[in-house]
């Protein structure tokens, strides 16, 4: 199953990283393709997200739910295509680094079934790291900007 | 920078100029507007129609030059003259013969797919398309990662594609996209693809220089001669003399809205080609004084639109083939009036759809719907989805035909007559209106399964299904006029001197019509070759003068 596991420090304390992360809707646009998202209950949310696999582009419906929340060290969730044969599962970790500081770790792994299923997987070992990269950029960039502060209404 | 031969455009007809010019002693720089190299052909199936080829009397079908022109002078309505008629039909066999000579290019006839217009007289039934095999990219080396893929770029043959929609047609066929796979991750490429990485490898290596993100705007002329072109290079503006000639290969206009008003006359909303085929070659030609010719046509294509699915940043389209042949499928107007045989061949389609109506004034079956019963649902894929995936959110599902008729904006009671009527007579395998299923190319299209009419069956229960179709395009084949050597002429048939089109940035030598798969890039590559090897000609005498 292709997989990608990214690692970056924050100038946070974890516990502002996890207040952060706890709200959604503070960073769900930093997931590269974002379109739109909707939260069906507290475990369980709908995002709709357009995956670039190469040259095409194209939105996909998927269903992320939460299974293990362990604050302050890591969540894990399940990702699952509502039209398209993908699933998956990752996770978000933290680990203090210092007084002041996060690390932060997210891991992702996604496999397709059916019969486009091997093309897939192997346009998913290009697309998950780049995917990874610029989620956990865009999350950090994020945290050190408005990590600190309270939630704009 | 100063060459013998610029071109304009890195798509089959730009290679194939370049390579036929270098081969003959030019230097040669082939300028590409975007970061990628291929053009819309490196986005084709890859296929090129070659009548009277090698190929297809090794496999005992016999075709011959008269039958060959015989075709072309009807499929094109009078409208080309015989001269490039016959340029194309005498000149396409040596294209393939220097491309296996030159390249790495082996291909092989396809013995199975009809001309579009099988029953014109001197069509065939098979043979004339020839199609290339896998190439391996990396032989490319540090140029692999320019070589354009387009939307869907699976490392296939002609005959995988056969075969796989054999498997949707069959019980018993199978396929193996692991094996896909695998030739993916080894860099291995085919179709269009494949095409274009042999053609780039070949150019190289006889010294042609190769240069992206290079937008020719502006022809250099002295006096009426045309001496090379000014381009923005990476924003900045850089001129390429050319000694000997410029060879405008960019493309069509397809993407380019002012233009297709100006100049097609029929609302084309769904190209699905490189959206920088933006109409730069016709600009620069018309600023020369070219003459244009076969302005109002295109590479057609009915079209349906997948919301958000995006190529190179834009919403891209996908043409139809088999929907519209495979039994259980109709297409209706907004009336729910049936207007076509929805099986012809799909560059021929769309002439049904932009039927202009006097009396109401408007495109009377446009918008129209591909509308699709339970049973075609279950049987064949569509488009992004197999008969086994949930229906997606693009492709209307209700489970009654009026239901269907009310979301999708379809008079009810015309659907419900109208499929009434249809069933009634496709119960005998029947289309009085249309002939659906009568012809060898409507045959090819449907489910061999399904007999006596493989294309033709009653709609059955619900729930059904619909999507709008739209006027697609692979592109424009409207420009400038030229001669049997490429070279452009001006509006008073003089030509002019160092400038020459081929491809979709000159005037189709097919005219109006389309006379089997692969006949875009067949004459876009026969064309480039010509004026590639006029210029060489030219090199020689003026080097034996010297």
């Amino acid at each position: 199953m292709p997989e990608v596991r990214r690692d970056v420090r924050v100038s946070l304390p974890t516990e502002a990283v996890w207040h952060f992360v706890a709200d959604i809707d503070r960073w769900a646009h930093d997931v590269p393709g974002y379109r739109s998202h909707t939260a069906q209950s507290v475990q369980e949310s709908l995002w709709t997200i357009a995956g670039d696999l190469g040259m095409l582009s194209r939105e996909a419906e998927v269903r992320v739910t939460v299974t293990n929340w362990d604050e302050p060290r890591e969540v894990t969730f399940t990702v699952e295509g509502t039209e398209e044969p993908i699933e998956g599962a990752g996770r978000f970790s933290t680990a203090p680094d210092g007084p002041d500081g996060t690390l932060l770790g997210f891991e992702l792994a996604l496999r397709a079934d059916g019969p486009l299923g091997p093309v897939i997987n192997v346009l998913l070992k290009t697309f998950l790291p780049k995917v990874a990269d610029q989620f956990v950029t865009s999350l950090a960039a994020d945290l050190e900007e408005r990590g600190a502060s309270p939630p704009q209404p | 920078m100063k060459y013998d031969v610029v071109v304009v455009g890195s798509g089959g007809a730009g290679l194939a100029a370049a390579l036929a010019a270098a081969t003959g002693g030019c230097s040669v720089v082939v300028l590409e507007r975007s970061g990628l190299f291929g053009g819309t052909s490196a986005m084709s199936g890859g296929s090129l129609w070659i009548p009277n080829n090698r190929r297809m009397r090794a496999l005992g079908m016999a075709d011959s030059r008269e039958e060959a022109l015989e075709y072309l002078r009807h499929l094109s309505l009078g409208r080309v003259a015989d001269v490039l008629l016959e340029a194309y039909v005498d000149g396409c066999n040596g294209l393939i013969a220097f491309l296996e000579e030159h390249t790495g290019l082996e291909f092989e006839a396809n013995a199975t797919h009809p001309d579009y217009q099988p029953e014109l007289p001197g069509a065939k039934l098979a043979g004339r398309t020839l199609h290339p095999s896998l190439y391996d990219s990396r032989r490319l080396g540090e140029q692999q990662a320019a070589l354009r893929a387009g939307p869907i770029s699976l490392p296939l043959t002609q005959e995988d594609l056969e075969a796989i929609r054999k498997r949707t047609t069959s019980d018993s066929v199978d396929w193996d996209f692991g094996m896909v796979a695998k030739r993916m991750e080894q860099g291995i490429v085919g179709l269009g693809r494949a095409l274009v990485g042999e053609l780039m490898e070949a150019c190289v290596r006889r010294g042609v220089t190769l240069v992206s993100n290079a937008r020719a705007t502006v022809l250099q002329r002295e006096g009426a001669r045309v001496r090379g072109v000014l381009a923005e290079r990476n924003g900045e503006p850089e001129r390429f003399e050319a000694g000997l000639g410029v060879v405008l290969a960019s493309g069509g206009f397809e993407w380019n809205r002012t233009l297709i008003e100006r100049f097609l006359g029929v609302p084309l909303d769904a190209p699905s080609s490189v959206p920088t085929n933006e109409g730069d070659g016709l600009s620069m030609a018309m600023a020369a004084g070219a003459a244009l010719g076969n302005m109002t046509e295109a590479w057609w294509a009915p079209s349906l639109t997948i919301p958000g699915e995006t190529y190179e940043g834009v919403q891209t389209h996908r043409y139809t083939t088999d929907l519209r042949s495979l039994p259980g499928s109709i297409v209706v107007n907004s009336r729910g009036r049936r207007f076509m045989n929805e099986a012809v061949n799909y560059s021929d389609a769309p002439r049904a759809m932009m039927h202009f109506d006097p009396a109401s004034y408007t495109y009377a079956n446009l918008p129209c719907f591909l509308i699709l019963d339970a049973q075609f649902r279950r049987s064949y894929s569509i488009a992004t989805i197999s008969p086994s995936r949930r229906t997606p959110s693009w492709l209307a599902e209700e489970p009654t035909l009026r239901a269907l008729a009310a979301r999708l904006g379809i008079d009810p009671d015309g659907l419900e007559v109208e499929v009434e009527a249809f069933n009634r007579h496709a119960m005998e395998r029947h289309d009085p209106a249309f002939h659906r299923g009568e012809g060898l190319y409507d045959r090819y299209g449907g489910d061999t399964r399904v007999q006596p009419n493989p294309s033709l069956r009653p709609l059955g229960e619900g729930p059904y299904y619909g999507v709008e179709l739209k006027i697609g395009a692979l592109g424009t084949k409207g420009g400038p006029l030229t001669d049997e050597h490429a070279q452009v002429l001006d509006a008073y048939g003089r030509l002019i001197p160092g400038l020459f089109a081929a491809g979709n940035a000159a005037a189709s030598v097919f005219g109006p019509g389309c006379p089997g798969a692969g006949a875009a890039l067949g004459s876009a590559l026969t064309f480039g070759y010509l004026a590639g090897s006029a210029l060489a000609a030219q090199r020689a005498t003026e080097v034996a003068h010297a």
